[in-house]
């Protein structure tokens, strides 16, 4: 099958190929998702070759269990399941303090921006968005940059809706205090 | 962004919400370019199994008829069946064939038992080693 072709299929027979071992459609589920992954990877551990090890880890750990996907949810919620857990557990696993590098100055190669703001802003969140916890962290990314809503964010977490609520609020309002002075500046200079 | 609310410095929720939804958006970082022949190459493929292929199914299907139909020519056919018939050659064929699957199952039991060696004296070498080991 030409890769064409596969850009055409559904996901759930793109699923169905790929349980088949057939390797067009395993790569075209992989660029399908791998931005949303790699961006929730990169949210929670804050640097860029973490993110690529355990967004890979997510993609292998993913394709061998794929025979247990039941379809009870969207293949991107399980997906996101399986990120947050390998994330959690890299997290947990490398004790060492991570050197939390900007992710614009590490990759200035492959970074590329939608549009033409400026890094000072980006980087100013980024900054704001490691010192949230992890699991705060993904949950940000999750409801702000994927859009879910708390009900998915909860089956993904594991957390209680409720809890992942609170959260939600709590991490808004760190983040609204931390970059309140970024965003009067931004005012000022308009 | 409601600049009033800005300037006012009263930034309401919303705003912000939006204000965040837009940034965290814009500041996406693409995964490597390779990224997925990464991935492709680290995901394992099982082998092909005997019931997948239908080609190797075939192969297995047509040499067990082949055996079937010799063993019943061979013992289950009365001979003298075949001598009335004028397929005697038949009988001589069977026996032909009977012969070269015993040859061949003789190389293949010969076989296995030289590779079984082997596989001993591997190990046997493997345990040798690591005892020699400080």
């Amino acid at each position: 099958m030409q890769k064409l072709e596969a850009s055409k299929l559904t996901e759930s027979e793109l699923l169905g190929l790929a349980l088949k071992n057939h390797p067009s459609a395993t790569a075209e589920v992989i660029d399908r998702h791998k931005g949303m992954v790699f961006n929730l990877a990169l949210r929670m551990l804050g640097n860029y070759e973490d993110a690529e090890e355990a967004s890979q880890d997510t993609f292998i750990k993913a394709f061998k269990a794929l025979h247990t996907f039941r379809y009870d949810c969207q293949f991107s919620t399980w997906l996101f399941r399986i990120c947050y857990n390998t994330c959690i557990t890299q997290k947990r696993r490398s004790q060492k303090e991570i050197q939390k590098v900007s992710i614009t100055n590490a990759n200035a190669g492959e970074y590329h921006a939608s549009n033409g703001e400026t890094d000072d802003r980006k980087e100013c969140l980024i900054r704001a968005m490691g010192e949230l916890s992890k699991e705060d962290a993904a949950i940000v990314s999750l409801f702000y940059f994927d859009e879910l809503p708390t009900t998915k964010i909860s089956e993904i977490t594991g957390i209680s809706e409720v809890n992942v609520r609170v959260k939600l609020h709590r991490s808004r309002k760190f983040l609204k205090d931390k970059l309140h002075h970024l965003l009067k500046q931004e005012a000022f200079n308009a | 962004m409601n600049t009033n609310n800005i300037h006012n410095q009263e930034l309401t929720d919303a705003d912000f919400d939006k204000w965040l939804g837009e940034t965290l958006k814009i500041s996406a970082v693409e995964p490597p370019i390779n990224f997925t022949q990464k991935v492709m190459l680290k995901i394992p493929y099982p082998d092909a199994k005997v019931e997948d292929d239908p080609t190797l199914i075939l192969i297995v299907a047509a040499i067990a008829l082949l055996m079937a139909m010799v063993l019943v020519v061979k013992y289950l056919l009365p001979t003298s069946l075949l001598d009335s018939t004028g397929l005697s050659f038949i009988y001589e064929l069977v026996n032909n064939s009977w012969r070269f699957i015993l040859n061949c199952i003789l190389v293949i039991v010969a076989g296995a038992g030289l590779f079984g060696v082997d596989q001993l004296l591997l190990q046997r070498g493997k345990r040798d080693r690591l005892a020699l080991q400080p």
